[in-house]
């Protein structure tokens, strides 16, 4: 009797479990693979956050296909003063979802409180061009009227900068710029993100938020920008294992999803494979104090020894091998630029160095094959360093692992050396780059907006982020003068020069690839709105009815 | 029947440690050498395995993983006896204030989840072998020195132990010549049992991402490289979970028959 | 009796504090802190940060100066009843993020213990009645293979089974009954497969004895000898490992949950190390060892119950 009990509970499982038909709606099922860490604007600083804040809110401005500005909440803005002032006219159809209109007050109040020490914003930095903010945020100054935002009538907003930053404008869509109304704010206080709570302008709403599981969104009907979303609900899982996000796609519990780099071979044909480029970038640095990277000649010959045209069969996701820094798809992206594969002059720049190959290389096999090289007497540092004492840190990511081993590889193989590997949990990782980095290290840079001053800024001499200890004053010129510089022409030409001094003449990274997005999109859905940022605005997704 | 199945799985890890300490028996491959025509092959005559994403022969990497994984199982394993034993018999032979004490810090350690430890001592003693082995060792002699402590306190009121002490013989030496011994039955059992034990607890560390510093690799990274693979790929989960199966009911086959013979 | 509670108490208490020192100093050995991330903050920020927590950075000072004036602050939140803000997740408190977090792994757990102790007792009870028939030796290998696989390889495997070739249930979320069919099996299976073990080895050792020799020789017909009178026999031994195995399911789902996308307990664990949020660790952590003690008394308690001739015992210390 037990048994049968047994079967038709089993049967009647997987009757309950088939007979759930989806009834023809415009919603979509999507993933993220965590928790948004926070739903507000000011103080979100990661990708996850942004992918649902940028459903839920706009800010100033908006991105199109082509990665240009163009007007969101703000119809127009004027550009005087040499560039340091700028005028938002707000467009005066945005309205929040209790009904009120969205006013310059709205963008004030949010990037004060943004700027405030005791809001603790950690991308408090983003406004740090504006007059006053940089003391603002550290509590030098406390009146906030002389922070350079000021709000001329309802719907004009003036920002003034303390240099004529020509990217301002794309500063402007990014989540932290967001507008907050303060009456809400302080009515709810840190409650304000629950969706019960919740007052937003942007084409959806935050209907259900069940942590650490699921978000749904809802159309907004107050929605005033364009285009009107034509996607009527959004649910988003929060699924963090690859395998799990193919595994709902696959049975349809999903409508979108990226497959785990090991998987996309089976996929590359697959009818809803999307591809396309990421504005990422993916380097080793060396930290140029350490023995023996203090030697361009070193850094210049493990960058020549790397057969970057490999990458993509081990990668499989269409990435694109670089030499150069600024990714390709962004404004100033010159392919000839940067050291090209050239194992010959490698070794012949480690010989110069003073490293011999060893007389007799060891038997095939066997390991700890190296060489022993007398290196320059510099600056009262003498003796010998092992070459063989190099190591390659990086933190523990499946990609990271198969692009190191694959280096390793090549090294051995192109110079004859042996590179030991050190993978560091991601933590443990960023503590050791920032009290002690390593001399060679990975990192990878993605945009915040699409400019080359957000790729470029980041291996001047007071960037937080230059982890290679370089520090050149002809660089710093450089980068300084473009980030003001107006004319596209010359323009470029700084950043070219820029780039030649980073990766030619110093080698100071070794730019490995640029990173894409391959993500699978059912039909309905396609073709998909995708852009080279990390993320996608849902209003503009087309809903096919098949 | 049992005994033959006991003999075949001895005869089972002597071969494995055997071809673990020589792999250039079964495979010519290094076990970080890369064929780049050979991405992810499927098992063949030249690769019995198959290979991986970079083109490295999985039987190779399994036979070096060899290494690692039982290295550290059993190295783990003695630590935890060694400690184990000694803070088990300490305790139980002491009894009283010093037992209940003793008793007590075990009480600590059995309240934090092991998996707590294991991944904040694998953080901080770094992604090596030996990190990765103290870090799983550290809470294995809890166990050990509780069945230890239990076994001592069962003989310490036997008539045999008391006329030891009638004769005059020190505590100590009681303690070395005659408790000690009388816990080995048991003591082995749970050896025995602790080493799949350490062998998963090392592959939940590589699924947590904390697994060892590639291109050395264990049974856990490499079951772990597999998992997302499964459905285009299945060798590569296969062969690593066959090995991990295969030896874990060895030794617990063995265990079983110890068990039965006492 | 009521001074031995009292002194139980007391000592439950003395544990709970030195696991919650013990745990806050590894997480401060640990290198890296909860506000390191890819982008370098400007140290201005970075300071408000660490003042809006009452944590310090840790600078040139003794480390135990540093530790200690930490734990004082997460003790200050401790003696007024909270478990602190989350490091991670900016506007949420630790007390709210759990309590939303236990429900699914309780339930977890509670079906797989339940799943587990009937499950494997009367699997164990088919393996003894005829040892070495087919049954025993189908389950014994069912065993076998359950305890020595990796808790993800037996995920994928069951996923792959059940989701892609029968097509009977989802591969992974949390939404209807169908959905927790898979991680149940998952979670259960080495429990299984140790209370098939105890189960038919306490009964082997126990029909060998005299009195159910007796029991057999008065015609006591089989079911009732195995179900009555060994029973009680084996029970003791299944009590005793029942603790540790419900704690080993709480924190053992880390993996599952993981897998299925389920938004419990044992995931949360895990990430917050990774995240070094210090006070969500420290709170899970502190909420596991409470569970650890608790089930250790009931498991006293049931051990009063299956055999009075203990409860003298007990009185006595």
């Amino acid at each position: 009797m037990s048994n049968r009990t047994i079967l038709l509970s089993l049967f009647g499982i997987i009757l309950f479990s088939c007979s759930s038909p989806k009834p023809e709606t415009r919603e979509i099922r999507i993933s993220l693979a965590t928790e948004p860490p926070t739903l507000d604007w000011n103080l979100a600083t990661d990708n996850v956050s942004y992918q649902i804040l940028n459903q839920l809110m706009e800010g100033l401005t908006q991105f199109d296909d082509q990665m240009n500005v163009i007007p969101a909440a703000a119809k127009s803005w004027e550009i005087t003063d040499d560039g340091k002032t700028y005028l938002f006219h707000l467009d005066s159809n945005y309205r929040w979802s209790d009904g009120k209109k969205v006013i310059a007050e709205d963008f004030r109040y949010s990037w004060l409180r943004l700027l405030r020490p005791e809001t603790a914003a950690e991308y408090a930095y983003f406004l740090f061009d504006i007059v006053g903010a940089r003391d603002f945020n550290s509590g030098r100054l406390r009146e906030e009227n002389q922070v350079g935002i000021e709000v001329i009538d309802p719907f004009t907003l003036k920002v003034s900068l303390t240099k004529p930053v020509v990217f301002f404008p794309a500063i402007a869509t990014f989540m932290v710029t967001y507008p907050l109304r303060k009456d809400l704010f302080e009515k709810y206080g840190d409650n304000w993100t629950d969706p019960e709570n919740m007052v937003t302008c942007g084409p959806y709403l935050l209907k259900e938020w069940w942590h650490e599981y699921r978000l749904k969104l809802e159309k907004n009907p107050l929605y005033g920008g364009s285009p009107r979303p034509a996607i009527d609900g959004i649910t988003v899982f929060l699924v963090n294992e690859p395998a799990t996000v193919l595994a709902l796609y696959e049975k349809g519990e999903l409508d979108i999803a990226s497959p785990p780099p090991v998987a996309l071979p089976r996929y590359k044909n697959h009818p809803d494979m999307v591809h396309a480029p990421k504005l990422r970038g993916y380097y080793y640095g060396f930290n140029t104090t350490k023995k023996p990277f203090d030697d361009v000649r070193i850094r210049q010959a493990l960058a020549m020894a790397l057969d970057k045209s490999e990458i993509p069969n081990i990668l499989k996701g269409g990435e694109q091998p670089v030499n150069s820094w600024i990714p390709p798809g962004m404004f100033g992206f010159d392919e000839s630029i940067g050291l090209k594969f050239d194992p010959e002059k490698g070794r012949e720049l480690l010989e110069e160095a003073g490293i011999t190959p060893h007389p007799n290389p060891l038997p095939q096999g066997e390991r700890g094959y190296f060489v022993e090289s007398p290196l320059p007497r510099g600056e009262g540092v003498r003796g010998r360093v092992k070459i063989s004492e190099i190591t390659l840190t990086f933190n523990s990511d499946p990609v990271n692992k198969k692009i190191a081993e694959w280096a390793q590889g090549q090294w051995k193989k192109n110079l004859g050396i042996d590179v030991r590997l050190d993978n560091q949990e991601w933590k443990s990782y960023l503590s050791l780059l920032r009290n002690d980095p390593p001399g060679l290290f990975r990192l990878g840079w993605g945009a915040d907006y699409p400019d080359p001053d957000n790729f470029m800024n980041l291996f001047t001499s007071a960037s937080g982020n230059n982890h290679t200890q370089w520090k050149n004053s002809e660089f710093d010129r450089l980068i300084g003068e473009a980030a003001t510089q107006s004319d596209g022409v010359k323009r470029k030409g700084l950043y070219d020069e820029a780039q030649k001094i980073l990766l030619e003449r110093k080698t100071v990274i070794l730019p490995l690839f640029a990173a894409t997005q391959n993500i699978l999109v059912r039909e309905k859905l396609r073709p998909f709105p995708i852009i080279p940022m990390d993320f996608v605005y849902y209003k503009r997704v087309k809903f096919k009815k098949l | 029947m049992k005994n033959k199945l006991a003999l075949i799985c001895s005869l089972f890890l002597i071969t494995l440690f055997l071809c673990a300490l020589f792999p250039q028996i079964l495979t010519p491959h290094g076990f970080d050498q890369q064929f780049p025509q050979a991405l992810l092959a499927t098992p063949s005559a030249q690769f019995w395995f198959g290979t991986d994403e970079l083109g490295r022969d999985l039987l190779a990497r399994i036979l070096f993983g060899a290494r690692v994984s039982l290295g550290c199982a059993l190295l783990a394993t003695a630590i935890a006896a060694f400690f184990g034993v000694l803070y088990g018999s300490l305790s139980g032979f002491a009894g009283g204030k010093t037992d209940q004490f003793l008793m007590r810090i075990l009480d600590i350690l059995y309240s934090i989840p092991d998996l707590l430890f294991y991944i904040l001592l694998g953080l901080f003693l770094g992604r090596t072998f030996w990190g990765m082995l103290f870090a799983l060792s550290a809470l294995g002699w809890v166990n050990v020195a509780r069945i230890v402590r239990g076994e001592i306190l069962k003989y310490k009121e036997m008539p045999f132990i008391e006329s030891a002490e009638a004769l005059g013989l020190g505590g100590f030496r009681i303690l070395i010549r005659h408790l000690i011994p009388q816990t080995t039955g048991p003591l082995t059992v749970t050896l025995l049992f602790q080493i799949p034990t350490v062998i998963l607890a090392e592959s939940t560390l590589s699924f947590i991402g904390l697994g060892l510093t590639p291109p050395y690799s264990s049974w856990g990274t490499l079951a772990h490289e597999g998992y997302q693979a499964l459905r285009f790929y299945p060798h590569l989960i296969l062969f690593p979970s066959l090995f991990i199966f295969a030896v874990i009911f060895s030794f617990q086959t063995i265990g079983n028959r110890l068990m039965e013979k006492k | 009796m009521i001074s031995s509670l009292f002194r139980r108490l007391a000592i439950s208490l003395t544990t709970l504090l030195a696991v919650l020192i013990l745990t806050f100093l590894l997480l401060h050995t640990i290198p890296g802190g909860p506000f390191d991330q890819e982008r370098v903050l400007p140290p201005e920020i970075e300071q408000n940060l660490y003042e809006k927590y009452g944590l310090q950075r840790r600078g040139d000072e003794n480390f135990w100066v540093w530790f200690g004036k930490d734990l004082k602050s997460y003790l200050s939140y401790l003696t007024r009843g909270q478990l602190g803000p989350s490091l991670k997740y900016r506007d949420r408190d630790v007390s709210e993020m759990m309590a939303r977090a236990i429900p699914p792994s309780a339930q977890l757990a509670l079906y797989s213990l339940v799943l587990a102790t009937i499950g494997g007792f009367f699997l164990g009870l088919c393996s003894a009645r005829r040892p070495n028939g087919w049954p025993d030796r189908l389950f014994s290998f069912m065993s076998s293979l359950s305890v020595s696989l990796p808790g993800f390889v037996k995920a994928v495997i069951l996923v792959m089974i059940f989701s892609f070739w029968l097509v009977w249930l989802p591969p992974a979320l949390w939404e209807g009954l169908s959905y927790r069919i898979l991680p149940v099996i998952t979670l259960s299976a080495t429990p299984t497969a140790y209370f098939i073990q105890l189960t038919r080895s306490g009964l082997l050792t126990q029909l060998k004895q005299d009195f159910i020799r007796t029991a057999r020789a008065k015609g006591v017909p089989e079911r009732t000898v195995l179900l009555k009178h060994a029973f009680k026999n084996v029970a003791q031994p299944l009590l005793t490992v029942l603790g540790p195995t419900a704690a080993g399911l709480i924190t053992g789902s880390f993996v599952v949950e993981t897998i299925f996308a389920i938004p419990g307990l044992g995931r949360h664990f895990v990430t917050a190390i990774i995240d070094r949020d210090y006070f969500l660790v420290m709170g899970i952590t502190l909420f596991y060892a409470a569970i650890l003690i608790v089930l250790n008394w009931m498991v006293d308690v049931g051990y009063l119950w299956l055999d009075p001739r203990m409860r003298k015992g007990v009185n006595r210390g």
